[in-house]
């Protein structure tokens, strides 16, 4: 049994004509959206009033169609009605041209039978007044409303009936829905898109409005690229009584169920702006994987090739319960921007980058700068960064060196004198480059592109906390042996001298020496010292002071990168990390969002603009290079370390 | 198709009263006269299957659940049970429903009682295509009230689908029709429309042009049929919503 491409459902061998009920069903309700002017402007002759009767194959009449563009020219003197654009559950749409100021507008009226109504000329002022309201460039403006009489669309001798109407700012472009089913819209426009409409949906909520229809039909962009929202609250409107509010009582609702919020299907009366943020959840899926989210649906990540840092602000948004989204449209906003431009400091708990990811992205800041020198230290910040770089790589280095400096010491009483002997433990040392090693690797060995979630930061501190605390509590009971370096190592210089014996052999070693040698501090010759005696305190502070330059060191880059600007223009190879939106493993991009660009736009708007015109805020994009080298460059840094302390130790043991 | 001013009053005024099809037979119901009959019996004619489908489920064998189907039908058609109160009256699908089943309950006994063997044959109904139907249907179960609603919502689909069919055959379209009916049920990529365009001859745009054109008339066809079984015209989406939910 095949299942539908769109909507999953199954598809069994009685489905009518072979395609999917559910979605014929669902294609019957999807009005004709608003701004489509490559779609009408080619069939000029067209009328969409006009077609229905043609086409019932009983014939009888249904319901009342729009009137023409001429039939409602005496309504509106001031107006010159071009044409009707589209017409939908709700109403009209037509646009016009305002004679006196000559500019473009659209009407929009609404079917009469929606304002059947007594009460709706209440609410409709009332609506339209809160949405005169939302003065906002990305919100389409509302320039005038009311309502005009008109006769009896349904035939002679009925009572006169009101038109009510909007004139709105007319959007030359097209809506979301065109865009998506033209295949024209990326990822990093996706976002953009997103961005805007919070934006705008966040200044709307302030004012206390809910738009309740987000849907692509009714987000516009225009030839700029710039996003405006359209028919806020206008859903409202379409209540045939405030009693009746139930899922099937307004020719809205229905035709938008995909979008619309599990409360508001629930014709629960406790709606509030947090549906419109789910409707945005469900836009947002739909633009980055071009289907639905319908029942149990996967992340965006497991449908289309995008970043997985996106799944969760999608899918936090797209909640049940209000309670668990977003409460906010400002916070998606927020977090779509800590993803794509990383000149944002980290403020309240808000992600922290990875160390480890900052710090492969320095190494190969580093090995760029090393090869592609005329490039690449065109700028100050490239420098910078490599210069930081080398430092942590230096500091780490000596990190791991530590293990090798003297941090026992034992004092030695020796016929009163006393001598201090200072030198290594082999375990010890031993254990603590590995976990230098362990920490390195941890720090270092982190693929790039990984979620730079709050949870992870706090696990990979957790970690280096309890590899510290181990540290501190594992008790280092470790057999002694005690080698006398100067005579050959008897047997009886084995294993497990007892404590007593220590010093009784080291005097009696001393006693049997000749030449007089003079007792003096033995540097990295002896390798095992009484453990009583093994000044403990010191190799915890050696060991706690080379994690903590370690870690510091990758944070403090971080924090030195996110404050400086970005230097992001494209062709110029940068060295900023983590604006990795697209497939892991691909190149590193700086990602940089910006709305408001008016300046690329396309001149005077055009009647017919094809969306592939549009200039949709991208992101700029960086070249670089090496990534295998990168990695070996890594690799090659782990095992000089490693290799030298052991190496070293091994030496000295 | 001009713009006379004159000529768009007209089309405004052409819409007097919205009468359906169903509302023509319920307002008859009383005094049941030709035009209502006629409705009622095309109503039937169209929508007779998902009852057979039922009445299939009820019933063990083959025969007699045709039997049975024929005597509903003529029980309708001629006893006037419409003008008897019915708690659902104003979609012809629920109503039809409750009919079958006060008669599969009530009736039948008593028509098997009086008439033995050779049913009127009021409505010509293809049983044989009907059962091929049935085979077609994966296994169900769901109850048999939800089966029906099902079906009614593909026969609806049918019925519409047939309906675009005829239209574009009628308009010289016939190709137009197979090619693009694929893009119907929404987003369609591009590749999908290059293949069409390639089929029949036209470019890309042309066929968006069409397929938008397309939809149009499916939405329209769509809801005018729905608009036929209902009492009143408004409640069109609220049928639509309710069709939506049995295909759940």
């Amino acid at each position: 049994m095949t299942a539908c491409p769109r909507c999953g459902a199954e598809l069994t061998p009685d489905a009518p004509q072979g395609l999917c009920p559910r979605c014929l069903v669902q294609a019957s309700f999807d009005s004709d959206s608003v701004g489509e002017p490559t779609a009408i402007a080619e069939q000029p002759a067209e009328q969409p009033a006009a077609q229905p009767a043609a086409y019932s194959p009983v014939g009888r009449e249904i319901g009342t169609e729009p009137p023409t563009p001429a039939a409602l020219a005496t309504h509106f003197p001031h107006l010159e009605i071009q044409q009707l654009l589209g017409y939908g559950g709700m109403g009209a749409v037509y646009k016009a041209r305002q004679t006196k100021l000559d500019r473009p507008v659209a009407l929009k009226i609404i079917r009469p039978e929606s304002a059947e109504d007594p009460a709706f000329a209440e609410r409709f002022n009332r609506e339209a007044r809160m949405l005169a309201r939302l003065n906002h460039p990305q919100i389409v403006a509302i320039h005038d409303f009311g309502e005009v009489t008109i006769e009896d669309p349904r035939g002679a001798g009925g009572r006169p009936s009101k038109l009510y109407y909007f004139l709105m700012e007319y959007v030359d472009g097209a809506d979301l829905r065109k865009l998506m089913n033209d295949g024209h819209l990326r990822a990093e426009q996706a976002l953009a898109v997103i961005s805007q409409i919070c934006e705008a949906l966040q200044f709307a909520h302030n004012e206390g409005i809910v738009h309740r229809d987000i849907k692509p039909e009714n987000i516009l962009l225009d030839s700029y690229g710039r996003v405006k929202i359209a028919d806020f609250g206008l859903a409202k409107l379409a209540l045939r009584s405030d009693q009746d509010y139930t899922l099937t009582a307004t020719h809205q609702v229905v035709g938008t169920l995909r979008y619309m919020s599990p409360e508001q299907m629930a014709g629960s009366q406790a709606v509030d702006h947090r549906a419109d943020i789910y409707s945005l959840g469900v836009v947002f899926y739909e633009m980055l994987t071009g289907e639905v989210p319908m029942g149990q649906f996967e992340p965006p990540s497991k449908v289309a090739s995008i970043d997985d840092r996106l799944d969760e602000v999608v899918m936090r948004s797209l909640a049940r319960e209000p309670e668990r989204r977003f409460q906010q449209a400002g916070e998606i906003k927020s977090s779509l921007d800590l993803l794509s431009t990383p000149s944002h400091s980290t403020p309240r708990g808000e992600p922290h980058p990875g160390v480890s990811t900052v710090m492969e992205n320095q190494l190969a800041g580093v090995w760029r700068w090393m090869t592609e020198r005329p490039a690449a230290s065109n700028t100050h910040s490239s420098a910078l960064a490599a210069m930081l770089t080398l430092v942590t790589f230096l500091l780490s280095l000596a990190g791991c060196l530590l293990v090798l400096m003297p941090w026992v010491s034992v004092t030695i009483p020796d016929f009163g004198k006393s001598y201090v002997v200072l030198g290594s433990e082999r375990w010890a040392g031993i254990v603590a480059a590995w976990l230098f090693l362990c920490l390195s690797l941890f720090v270092v060995a982190i693929p790039r592109g990984h979620r730079l979630a709050l949870k992870w930061n706090v696990v990979k501190t957790g970690l280096a906390a309890l590899a510290l605390l181990f540290a501190f509590q594992f008790p280092y009971s470790v057999e002694m042996s005690f080698v006398n370096l100067r005579n050959t190592p008897s047997a009886s210089a084995a294993h497990s001298a007892t404590p007593g014996n220590t010093f009784d052999r080291i005097q009696r070693n001393r006693n049997t020496t000749s030449a007089g040698r003079r007792p003096d501090t033995y540097m990295g010759m002896l390798t095992s010292i009484d453990h009583r005696l093994i000044h403990t305190h010191w190799f915890y502070i050696v060991l706690g002071l080379g994690t903590a330059t370690l870690v510091s060191c990758g944070l403090g880059i971080r924090i030195a990168l996110n404050a400086k600007p970005d230097t992001g223009a494209a062709g110029q190879p940068t060295t900023s990390p983590t604006s990795n939106l697209w497939p892991p493993g691909g190149r590193p991009s700086t990602s940089q969002l910006k709305p408001h660009d008016p300046t690329s736009g396309m001149g005077s708007p055009v009647h017919g603009v094809h969306p592939g015109d549009m200039k949709i805020p991208t992101a700029a994009t960086s070249k670089s290079s090496g990534d295998g080298h990168y990695l070996l460059f890594t690799l090659v840094f782990f095992f000089l370390i490693f290799g030298f302390t052991v190496l070293v130790l091994l030496v000295v043991g | 198709m001009s713009i006379d001013p004159s000529d768009a009053q007209s089309a405004v005024s052409q819409r007097p009263f919205a009468t359906t099809q169903w509302s023509v037979v319920l307002a008859a119901a009383q005094h049941p006269e030709e035009d209502s009959r006629r409705a009622l019996s095309q109503l039937c004619e169209t929508y007779w299957y998902p009852l057979y489908a039922y009445v299939r489920g009820r019933v063990a064998s083959v025969h007699e659940a045709q039997d049975l189907t024929q005597e509903f039908f003529s029980h309708l058609l001629q006893r006037r049970t419409i003008e008897k109160a019915q708690p659902d009256r104003g979609r012809f699908r629920s109503f039809l429903l409750t009919c079958l089943k006060n008669f599969l309950n009530n009736e039948w006994q008593k028509a098997r009682r009086q008439k033995r063997g050779g049913s009127q044959r009021i409505l010509s109904l293809d049983f044989d295509s009907a059962e091929s139907r049935l085979r077609l249907e994966p296994y169900h179960d769901a109850t048999p009230e939800r089966l029906f609603e099902r079906r009614w919502v593909l026969t609806v689909l049918n019925q519409v689908l047939e309906a675009l069919r005829v239209q574009l055959v009628r308009d010289g379209k016939a190709a137009h029709f197979d090619q693009l009916k694929n893009c119907l049920t929404g987003e369609a990529t591009s590749a999908d429309y290059d293949r069409a365009a390639e089929a029949l001859g036209i470019t890309p745009a042309a066929a968006k042009q069409s397929t938008y054109r397309l939809k149009k008339q499916y939405r329209q066809l769509f809801r005018d049929e729905i608009a036929r079984t209902l009492a009143d015209q408004r409640d069109v989406d609220d049928e639509m919503g309710q069709m939506l939910k049995n295909l759940a």
